[in-house]
């Protein structure tokens, strides 16, 4: 049970620190955020209109929303003229809040409430079990695992062009590429996992996996590749220490997780900091 | 519908309250909005959560005069941890942004779930802060709000030309004299103390649209400060009636995310019929070219 829980976390923390470490270099953790939000709603449209958590569905929906929650805040702040900061603040708002609201309003159909959608239900992810072949197996597992392998496969696959468009658009423009193209698969991958995500650690602490694993490695690196490494590593300690706390006080350990992450970049922000202190008094 | 609500003792206090806490934060979003940094206030109003369980933790009295100096401090302290990462690292502004709000939101759970689960069973309503409950709005903590209220907006009314100067071109402002940097200050302690306040009616995690969302559709309308300020305290006005006018008549439905659901409806009207930027209004200009 104990090794289901860090299991699940593990796996929803290993995409979440890859795909962050390409969204803190495009600048894009804010858009990050907003779509982590704004899946909400097209999460309990899945589940009302697919009667079930079919995962699957629940997929394709996330996906169509990630896409359409980006596609909003680009014609707000293309067509419509709205400030970048204030057109994500705008949308991802509204949608959190319409989700917020269909939970209350179909609040007997769906088996989902506002804990779960804040802090997610990680301690009942080994209580839902579904049989494969001979195994007996959380149903949270299943779509995990799909997430990550569809993650890591493009990612790995494509990583030549993630790289390119992330570092240098103009650049990657310039010899062909469709830097949009590029854009909405990584915001497409976003919101994937931020939905496999959903059940086990709500739908707004999924930020702090996305972003502080990946923020930390990026103190420390000055390669994209060692960066995904170290961020990976990161995610794996922080899934432990966290793991290790809530044991400790019996506390929310999604929570603890992220509050673990955070300890890990305050370390690596302690050593960075004073390592260049140290460097500009030798000198 | 209207009257009977009215002639509702609590829900009058709901009311008011509310009024007053959304149109501080229309007024100090416009300024942070015309300074672009609309998503500093989302970083405060997630970083308040871990401020009111440390206050809950320490005093175990749910007392507002307790509780709301401890969200101060943590808001506020969200902010200065953004400014050092900045200013130490070379991680840039939306990292900082969110990595200080999702670890300051992660260590409120965390308190929040050891109160839970040690707690003294005097502890319900606290995560009424995280959605926000405007009907638990008491009659006798309308005094503090309206002092805060008050003082929000007699500030900005008072320090209006600085605030104006430093959010439109801070050069400017420095060469005739005005120290940006102490109002920039002020400013920050004003929109920590209107987001503090607001949260117990919309809740942290949908506050900054209380900010941000107002200030976008009114700057469709006007491009004179004054008006834009107007307008968006009397947007942020409608749709909190709204808000609770629905809240009232279905009980089960949550006031917070209605109201946010109203403001955006505003803005999205405004986007297209809104009288100096809109979309609608600005074809009609270059048909008349």
């Amino acid at each position: 049970m104990k090794y289901e829980i860090i299991l699940t976390a593990i796996l929803v923390a290993l995409p979440c620190s890859m795909l962050g470490c390409f969204l803190i270099l495009r600048k894009m953790v804010m858009l990050g955020d907003a779509i982590s939000h704004a899946v909400l709603p097209g999460i309990v449209i899945a589940y009302l209109v697919f009667d079930s958590r079919d995962p699957w569905m629940m997929l394709w929906g996330a996906g169509c929303t990630g896409v359409l929650t980006t596609l909003c805040i680009e014609i707000l702040h293309k067509r419509f003229n709205v400030q970048e900061d204030a057109a994500i603040g705008v949308v991802f708002t509204f949608l959190f809040a319409l989700g917020v609201i269909l939970i209350s309003v179909f609040a007997h159909n769906i088996d989902l409430d506002q804990d779960c959608v804040l802090y997610g239900e990680i301690v009942y992810v080994p209580l839902h079990r579904m049989d494969i072949g001979v195994l007996s197996v959380p149903v949270a597992l299943p779509p995990l695992i799909l997430v990550n392998a569809i993650v890591f496969f493009i990612l790995i696959v494509f990583y030549p062009y993630f790289k390119l468009s992330t570092f240098d658009s103009a650049f990657a423009a310039g010899v062909g590429m469709s830097v949009g193209l590029w854009n909405y698969v990584l915001m497409s991958l976003v919101s994937f996992t931020t939905v496999a995500a959903f059940e086990s650690v709500g739908a707004i602490l999924v930020i702090a996996f996305l972003v502080v694993p990946a923020a930390s490695a990026y103190l420390w690196s000055k390669q994209l590749k060692t960066m995904c490494l170290l961020s990976l590593g990161f995610a794996i300690a922080s899934v432990c220490i966290g793991y290790m706390i809530a044991q400790q006080w019996d506390v929310s350990i999604s929570a603890s997780i992220a509050m673990g992450s955070g300890i890990l970049f305050g370390i690596s922000f302690v050593i960075h900091t004073s390592g260049k202190v140290i460097v500009r008094n030798k000198q | 519908m209207v009257e009977s609500l009215w002639a509702d003792a609590n829900a009058r206090t709901v009311i008011v309250c509310t009024l007053l806490l959304n149109s501080a934060a229309a007024l100090i979003g416009c300024f942070t909005y015309l300074q672009k940094k609309s998503l500093t206030g989302d970083a405060v109003s997630h970083s308040i959560l871990p401020g009111i369980a440390i206050a809950f933790l320490f005093s175990g009295v749910k007392d507002l005069w307790v509780i709301l100096p401890g969200a101060f401090l943590t808001g506020g302290l969200s902010l200065l941890s953004i400014e050092y990462i900045l200013r130490h690292s070379k991680l840039k502004q939306d990292t900082a942004i969110a990595l200080v709000l999702s670890v300051f939101f992660a260590v409120g759970v965390v308190l929040l779930s050891y109160i839970q689960h040690h707690g003294n069973g005097n502890q319900s309503g606290l995560d009424s802060f995280l959605l926000g409950k405007a009907a638990a709005l008491l009659s006798a903590d309308i005094p503090l709000y309206f002092s805060v209220a008050f003082v929000v907006v007699f500030s900005v009314l008072l320090f209006y030309r600085p605030f104006m100067l430093i959010s439109f071109d801070r050069s400017f402002a420095l060469s005739i004299g005005i120290a940006a940097h102490r109002w920039q200050q002020v400013m920050v302690v004003l929109s920590v103390l209107a987001i503090v306040i607001g949260i117990q009616a919309v809740g942290v995690v949908l506050m900054s649209a209380m900010l941000i969302t107002p200030a976008v559709a009114a700057r469709y309308w006007s491009h004179r400060l004054p008006v834009v300020l107007l307008l968006a305290v009397l947007f942020n006005m409608i749709a909190s009636v709204m808000g609770i006018i629905i809240s009232y008549k279905y009980p089960s439905m949550p006031t917070g995310p209605w109201i946010v659901v109203c403001i955006s409806s505003i803005a999205v009207l405004s986007f297209f019929i809104g009288n100096a930027k809109g979309i609608l209004r600005r074809s009609s200009l270059t048909v008349q070219k």
